[in-house]
């Protein structure tokens, strides 16, 4: 009987300490988050002073109309959006054909194709980006957003895994619907699309958020400001007149957060399972 | 008649299948195909960025690399960076994806898990801003907590001695979440029956970490960590943001290396010299992804 109770009480202790280390962990993965917002509603002294406050003394939210009249950021957010959006919708044009074709014909040629899909997925940006800009360089393109769409609409690691999926649809319901004198349009709208649907959500999203964080592409191929993206402009915040006015550079850095996390946290699950399975494949 | 039927739509089957690769196709050899080789080619050519001409100078550009002591402190800062950011979080990774599969607080661990993997959908801009200011050594919040508690003030990302493990700490943290899901993901082949055995005999915890969980998980922890170090080569925005290399190159990797001797110094030619080195080793790493692979395959 002794023992029972303390075997009760000690299992106690484990749970509470559980809690309480699992609480520290999501203390130290939130806290620079809240720091950020806290820090972008003082103003500069109260930013600056010792010791800080966890939270601001008064809520200054002229912070964030300053951060968008030094610099354009509605029009950062606006080119974010546009490149965001466009090649999130033109991907599918390109990959659900591809896919398509990898899963469901014969051809000469196909093993090259897979083989050039692999490869799209092994080389990265960091590679090819210099004869990338010379090529559009010499196409007088880097004027525009087209270096930022392109590049990225044949999006090889989602046509692996729509084949993947494809090829898990049974053949027998393709030849069903074939019977059914289905053209090849019908089939694949009809039968494949709505089959993949979860590689198709788990391929937009994946694209969605690597297009709007991606800092370094933007970087190399936006020479004038009102082509720079989001991550571009809030980099070149802490090094413009905003120098140490920390306050500013966090209401800027909010206004590139706040999509994201918002898209996260209505979808986290979903996120976190797009993620593994890419990490898995 | 029927014969020819067949082989009529057959031939249109592949026509279609041409046709409807072919756009992928095009663009996967003008982005990445064709990129590659140029890589190659121009990195033997002297010139600049803004005038097309060219001249050919052979090896000379790999020659001046090669005697570069930046270029090999930038080569050495990768590879331990590599390590360095791998080791940790592979580490971190195991202990807290094991510590939250053995407790049952289930509401509680997924929040665990949202909060540790948040900072990996965030842009990796705002991650390196928001620890700059947490690191800022003056002003910045770590320090007056270091102040406060009575300790010397940490010099973070503004000393060379600490500014790679600062960087390392600011990548691991925003990384590891995403980790702690693939090694959860790979705790959750083991079958449970074999714990049972284990808890059968009464087999320490410690002992059937070490003896079960991490031999049955140990080929998946491999190729992720084969993973994670082809992405670890590419590091570039953190650096770009927080340090620009400095202090004295103590941060400088390899796709800053190539990246500021085309945009800040203006040659072209050396910048993709050192790509063509870093096409090099991610061919080397993935190769072993790919004998990794095989191997975890072989194991299941």
């Amino acid at each position: 009987m002794q023992t029972y109770d303390r075997d009760i009480i000690l299992n106690k202790i484990t749970r509470a300490l559980n809690v309480i280390l699992k609480a520290i962990v999501i203390v130290i993965f939130i806290f620079p988050f809240y720091w950020m917002v806290s820090t972008s509603l003082k103003d500069l002294t109260e930013a600056l002073q010792f010791p800080p406050t966890l939270i601001p003394s008064s809520f200054h939210w002229e912070n964030f109309t300053h951060v968008f009249e030094v610099v354009p950021i509605a029009q950062y957010f606006k080119n974010s959006v546009i490149v965001s959006i466009t090649v999130l919708v033109l991907q599918y044009l390109i990959i659900v054909p591809a896919a398509y074709s990898l899963s469901r014909h014969e051809y000469r040629g196909k093993k090259l194709f897979f083989g050039l899909v692999l490869l799209g997925q092994m080389i990265p940006q960091q590679i090819t980006f210099l004869p990338v800009y010379f090529m559009f360089s010499r196409m007088k393109l880097l004027g525009t957003l087209i270096p930022l769409i392109i590049p990225f609409i044949s999006n090889p690691f989602g046509i692996f895994m729509l084949r993947q999926y494809f090829m898990q649809i049974p053949q027998e319901v393709i030849e069903a619907a074939k019977l059914d004198d289905a053209s090849n349009m019908k089939i694949m709208f009809k039968v494949m699309m709505p089959m993949a649907k979860p590689a198709l959500v788990t391929i937009g999203l994946l694209s969605f958020i690597s297009t709007w964080n991606n800092y370094f592409w933007p970087l190399i191929m936006t020479s004038s400001e009102t082509l720079r993206t989001l991550p571009v402009g809030v980099a070149a915040l802490k090094s413009s007149e905003t120098l140490q006015m920390w306050n500013i550079i966090m209401a800027g850095n909010v206004v590139l957060v706040l999509p994201i996390l918002i898209v996260y946290i209505v979808a986290s699950k979903k996120i976190r399972n797009s993620f593994t399975y890419s990490g898995i494949k | 008649m029927k014969k020819k039927e067949r082989s009529a739509s057959e031939k249109r089957d592949r026509l279609l299948g041409i046709v409807t690769a072919s756009p992928a196709a095009i663009l996967l050899c003008v982005f990445t195909v064709y990129p590659v080789i140029y890589l190659i080619y121009r990195s033997l050519f002297s010139g600049s960025l803004i005038s097309t001409k060219k001249e050919f100078v052979g090896i000379d550009n790999y020659k001046e690399i090669l005697f570069d002591e930046t270029f090999h402190k930038v080569l050495m800062n990768t590879i331990i960076y590599t390590v360095l950011f791998v080791g940790l979080t592979m580490v971190l990774a195991i202990i807290i994806a094991v510590w939250l599969n053995g407790s049952r607080q289930k509401k509680l661990n997924n929040m665990v898990e949202a909060c540790i993997f948040t900072p990996h959908v965030i842009s990796m801009v705002s991650v390196s801003i928001v620890f700059l200011w947490l690191m800022e050594p003056d002003t910045g919040f770590f320090n007056m907590v270091l102040t406060s508690l009575g300790l010397d003030k940490f010099p973070f990302l503004s000393s060379p001695s600490t500014a790679m493990i600062s960087l390392v700490l600011v990548m691991v943290w925003k990384s590891v979440g995403y980790y702690v899901l693939l090694v959860m993901a790979a705790l959750q082949t083991v079958p449970v029956s074999i714990y049972e055995a284990a808890e059968l005999d009464n087999t320490p915890k410690i002992r059937t970490f070490f003896k079960i969980t991490l031999p049955m998980i140990s080929p998946t922890i491999l190729f992720t960590c084969v993973v994670a170090s082809i992405a670890s080569f590419r590091i570039f925005d953190a650096v770009n943001v927080m340090t620009q290399g400095g202090p004295v190159d103590s941060t400088n990797t390899l796709v800053y290396y190539i990246y500021a001797y085309a945009f800040r110094y203006g040659n072209p030619g050396v910048a993709c010299a050192a790509g063509v080195v870093l096409l090099v080793l991610v061919c080397i790493m993935t190769y072993v992804q790919f004998g990794v692979s095989r191997n975890k395959v072989h194991y299941q």
